[in-house]
Formats: C-alpha cells, structure tokens, sequence
C-alpha cells in the first residue's frame, strides 16, 4: 500500500529554538496514528508542519484535501453552529450546502442546535460540531490536536467512544496528538512517543476493532501504558 | 433570616422605584436649597426653573433644530473617524509594512488632546460645519484605530488556520474571519469613541457657531441664563447617554455572539 503522508527529515525551528528535529514517518490510508508525548515535546509541532501552518525544512507529501480539529478556539464564534459547517462547502451549490450540513448535524446528534451559537454549546457540544466542521468537506486526512484536553474525565471519554463510532464508517486517515496514553491505546492502531523533539519509539496497539468501553479496563492497556511511559521516563 | 438581598431588587416594581427615588430625593434637596436661598439662587437656579428654561427652549421650536444640529454634527463626524480608524487600524494591524510606515505618525499625533487642535482647525476650515465635523472625526479616529490596530493584530492564528484549510478565498476570508474576529474590538473603540464625539462636538460649537446645543450653553452664558445653561447640560447629558444606550442595543441586537464565552 502506498503511504497517504510521508515525512521525510523534518526539522522545525522558531528562531534559536529547534523544536522538531529530524523527524522520519510514514502513515498509510485509514490508519488511526495517535503522538504522545509531555507538554512541549513536539507533538503539536509536529502536525502544524503537516498542515503547512509553519515552515520546515526537509519533506512532507500529504493530500491536499485534509481537515484539521483544535483544542481551543476550535469554532468561529460569531457564526452558528450551521454556518461553522457550512463554512468549508463553499464549493458546492446552496441546496448541496444545506443538504450536507443537515446530514453533519444528524451525524453528530445535534439538528436541533444549528441556529445556536458556539458560546451557548457545552464543551463537549462544541468539538462535536468542530468534527462534523473538519469532516463535512469530506477530506481524506485529519488532523486532530488535544481536541478533548480541556474536556472532564467523564466527557473525554463519551467523546472518545463516539469519534471511534464515526470513525469506524469512513475511510479516514486520522493523526491525533494527545498527552493522555490511555485515551492514545484505546483509539490507536499505532502509537508514536515523542521526547525531546524526536519520535522515540512506535507502538502497535493489540485490540481490535470495533473497540468497546471494556478495552479502557484490560490488563494490555495497562501494559501498553507502562511501556510508554517507560519510553517517555528513559529517553 | 432573610438576607438583605431579598429585600431590595424583589420584583420591577420594586427596581424600578429603588431606580427613580434617588432622583427625586436629588432633585428636591436641590429645590429646596435653592429657594431656601442655602445657596444663592440665582447662581443655582432650582430645577423647576431649569424646567421653565427648557420649556421655554422647546416652545420656539429652537431645542428640536438645536438637538439635531449637534447630532447630525456628531454623526456624521463619528462616521467619518470611526470608518477611517477601522480601516486603518485592520491594515495596520495585518500588515508589517503599512504599520511601520503609518504607526509612528498616528503615534505621535494620537496623545495630542484632540480639543487643542480647534483653534487651528477654525483658522484653516473657519467655523462652518465642515471645520466641526473635522474636529469630531479627528478625535474619534484615535480611539477606533487603536482598537482595532491591537484586535487586528492579535486574531487567534487559529481562526486564521482554519480559515485557510476551509476556505479558499481570501476575499470571504477577510470578510468572514478577519473583520469578525476584529469586531469586539472595533466595537469597544466606538463606544468609547461616542463620549468624546459628544465632547468635541459640544467643544466644537462653544468655539463658534449658530445652532447646536453647545452653542446654546455658550449664549446663554453670556447673557447670564444660569437656568437654560444647566437645562442645556442636562440635554447635552442625556443625548450622549440616549446614544451610548442606543448603540450598546444595537450591537447587542445585531451581534448576539458577542457575549462573554463560556468555552473559549
């Protein structure tokens, strides 16, 4: 199979600063390829290179079309929830716009939010729709940086098993920086750790799929999550 | 026990008087002082007579022409200021090279009280309107600008990002991204802006002219009517509070988004 995004020796550097250095990947068309790593290793770095948001140097290839999911400020505010979607479609024509909107909002639960405004949403709400934003263009690749970080425990964890159920019918090829290792283990097919601005060790994660709830308390997990934080600790 | 709380603000009512009695409390101690001779009347006319003085005003049809001549004054130079300052301060704020070509000359001229520049504005333009309408719009631009220069220049670069991945116009990007993201701050440059539209334009008319409200304070001094001054200052006041009022409802209306957020 040949590979949807190859980086090929990816340094980043901000000023004085070398923030990414001399990093080799390769992920291929609907892999789910989670990056950890602590605070300030790299990882969001990492995928706004990708993205082009920053300059580099060395090589990356991805596909043009890709949709991108953040942390904060993930919604244009002063749009509703409807118009955020509706943004990325300004190719199509206006019954395609509102067709396609309609369909994101029933995917992600929430037709009946479409006028309201991102401030009037929950947390958990808002990412939901920053999703359906990122996937209603249809792109082949996502990008995903801590978008459930500032969510609690609880919410995280529903949002973590419907991103696995919507995931599961399209052919998306998702990278997803996270620093919480468990939420990495039960999304991931593959598990890169990050330290000190290098990829340190790569991880195949063991379940399969679909996943449920349960993976959350099997021993493997635990290991996994020992191993990991064995690679981050001992770098 | 019941907490003080619950006994004021307990229906509208109740908000409402609690609102209106420290006016009327105000406006009697005034009366009263006044024809009490506490302190001399006819420098401190009590409010009855300022009433009288409005009335007065408003029988000859002078307050209606004289309200609209300092509104029309100030609105058009409010737009005139606030339109440039926001158009400037987006292309300041976004880009390198006009800031550091136009910054230092609006810096420089930005902590000039804007009042001192009257004098030199009747001697160049006289002391017809277009010379009032130019110092009001002088004044407002300063305020407007900097908002918007330090909104514009401090989007989220995420906005941005998205905007990009999403979007590939750049003509929607600024419309819909940009000039949005900037809008909080071009909102608060303008309403801090209308206090001093309000003081240029009263300024602007004691200076020199024949209708307006500031030039009804300014003849009434010298003819000593104590009582139309104050009736004057009252309605100067009020305008300005009419419009701060008018303009927090109109945002409020048109930007229902722009509330505090809950999520970012």
């Amino acid at each position: 199979m040949t590979p949807i995004i190859v980086v090929k020796n990816l340094s980043v550097q901000f000023g004085n600063f070398l923030a990414l250095d001399d990093i080799n990947f390769k992920c291929y068309p609907g892999e789910f390829v989670s990056i950890v790593g602590k605070s300030g290793a790299g990882k969001s770095t990492f995928l706004n290179a990708i993205a082009g948001f920053i300059p580099y140097k060395g090589q990356i290839e991805r596909p043009r079309n890709f949709g991108y999911v953040f942390q904060n400020y993930a919604l244009f505010p002063w749009m509703t929830v409807a118009k955020n979607i509706e943004f990325g479609l300004s190719h199509l024509d206006k019954e395609a716009r509102r067709k396609r909107v309609e369909e994101m909002l029933h995917k992600i639960g929430m037709l009946e939010f479409a006028k309201r405004y991102p401030n009037q949403l929950s947390g958990g709400q808002v990412q939901r729709v920053a999703l359906a934003r990122a996937l209603a263009p249809d792109p082949q690749v996502l990008l995903m940086d801590e978008p459930y970080g500032a969510l609690d425990h609880h919410t995280r964890e529903r949002m973590q098993d419907w991103l696995l159920s919507i995931w599961q019918y399209t052919t998306k090829t998702i990278l997803f920086v996270t620093h919480y290792i468990e939420e990495a283990i039960f999304l991931s097919d593959r598990i890169i750790v990050v330290d000190q601005k290098k990829f340190v060790a790569e991880v195949k994660v063991p379940f399969t799929r679909p996943r449920d709830s349960e993976v959350r308390f099997a021993n493997e997990l635990l290991t996994l999550k020992h191993q990991i934080l064995d690679f981050m600790e001992n770098n | 026990m019941i907490a003080i709380s619950d006994l004021i603000l307990t229906n509208r009512y109740t908000k409402w008087f609690q609102t209106v009695l420290p006016v009327i409390v105000f406006l009697s101690l005034w009366e009263i002082v006044s024809r009490l001779e506490i302190v001399n009347p006819r420098l401190f006319p009590p409010p009855s007579l300022v009433w009288n003085a409005l009335l007065e005003w408003a029988e000859k049809g002078e307050l209606w022409r004289d309200i609209k001549a300092s509104y029309w004054r100030m609105l058009i130079g409010y737009f005139i200021g606030g339109s440039l300052g926001i158009v400037v301060g987006i292309l300041t704020g976004r880009s390198r090279l006009i800031n550091l070509s136009l910054s230092p000359i609006i810096q420089v001229l930005r902590p000039m009280p804007p009042v001192a520049i009257i004098p030199l504005v009747i001697v160049w333009l006289g002391i017809g309107d277009i010379a009032k309408i130019f110092s009001i719009s002088f004044a407002v631009f300063f305020p407007v600008w900097i908002n918007t220069h330090l909104g514009a220049s401090s989007v989220a670069s995420i906005h941005l990002w998205s905007a990009k991945i999403l979007c590939p116009s750049k003509i929607r990007i600024i419309f819909n991204v940009l000039i949005p993201a900037v809008l909080p701050s071009i909102v608060a440059g303008l309403r801090t802006s209308i206090a001093i539209a309000f003081i240029m334009v009263y300024v602007a008319e004691i200076a020199g002219a024949s209708s307006g409200i500031g030039y009804q304070i300014s003849v009434s001094h010298l003819a000593y009517r104590i009582d139309k001054m104050v009736a004057a200052l009252f309605v100067l006041a009020f305008a300005g509070a009419l419009a701060d009022f008018l303009f927090a409802r109109l945002i409020q209306a048109t930007f229902p988004w722009m509330q505090a957020d809950r999520n970012h």
